[in-house]
């Protein structure tokens, strides 16, 4: 399996498969995580993420590794920002392909879910002003 | 031993420092550890409460036994993607 880990400042620039790879994908699954307004009550303006970056390169390969021991995928590659990331931008994104569709969907989910529980990563909400506040400006 | 104490995200700042040197007598757990930490800095051994720790860049739970040289690291519950 081609896979490659990355954590970036700056917005996502979403990467594909490795052209050696293209005659033998038939499935191409991507999930992109953004930043929403709505966070319970309060609005936000953006979201700021942080990670302990050796940790999180090295417990992402070994999601990988679990990944490659349980399906037939073909690459999968993950992009998560660790900077200040604005409301309706992208935070993480993953991409998987495999020969057929379930496992591309399968791969991709079960990252997904293994990076929020065991990657070293954190952010934290930054709120906009008050409605009121807004409106005097 | 000499141990080396990662502190990420709010730990951090409740220690002042990301980084901290601790020695421990040998044969030492995570435990023991952990009680040093809340001598030295109360407010921050009652926030690890519910803490995620991880030796050597690898999650560990319960009451591990450290060696010398590891590298400990605290942290908050994650919150990525």
């Amino acid at each position: 399996m081609e896979y490659s880990f990355q954590l970036i400042t700056g917005p996502l620039q979403t990467p594909l498969p490795p052209e050696t790879l293209q005659g033998e994908i038939g499935a191409v699954v991507s999930f992109c995580g953004r930043i929403r307004r709505r966070e319970g009550k309060q609005d936000l303006v953006a979201v700021t993420f942080a990670a302990y970056a050796e940790m999180a390169r090295e417990e992402s390969a070994r999601i990988a590794a679990e990944i490659a021991d349980r399906w037939p995928v073909l690459w999968l590659g993950v992009r998560h920002r660790v900077d200040t990331v604005p409301v309706g931008e992208a935070a993480v994104w993953i991409g998987t392909a495999a020969a057929r569709r379930r496992p591309a969907y399968a791969a991709n989910r079960y990252y997904l879910e293994a990076l929020k529980q065991r990657l070293p990563i954190w952010k934290r909400h930054l709120h906009g002003r008050s409605e009121g506040e807004r409106l005097s400006r | 031993m000499h141990l080396r104490l990662r502190l990420f995200a709010s730990f951090a700042d409740l220690a002042g420092s990301r980084e901290l040197e601790l020695e421990l007598g040998e044969g030492a757990r995570l435990s023991a550890l952990q009680a040093a930490l809340g001598e030295e800095f109360p407010e921050l051994g009652a926030a690890t409460a519910g803490a995620v720790w991880a030796v050597d860049r690898r999650l560990v739970q319960g009451d591990p036994p450290l060696r010398d040289g590891a590298e400990i690291a605290v942290m908050p519950p994650f919150s990525g993607g």
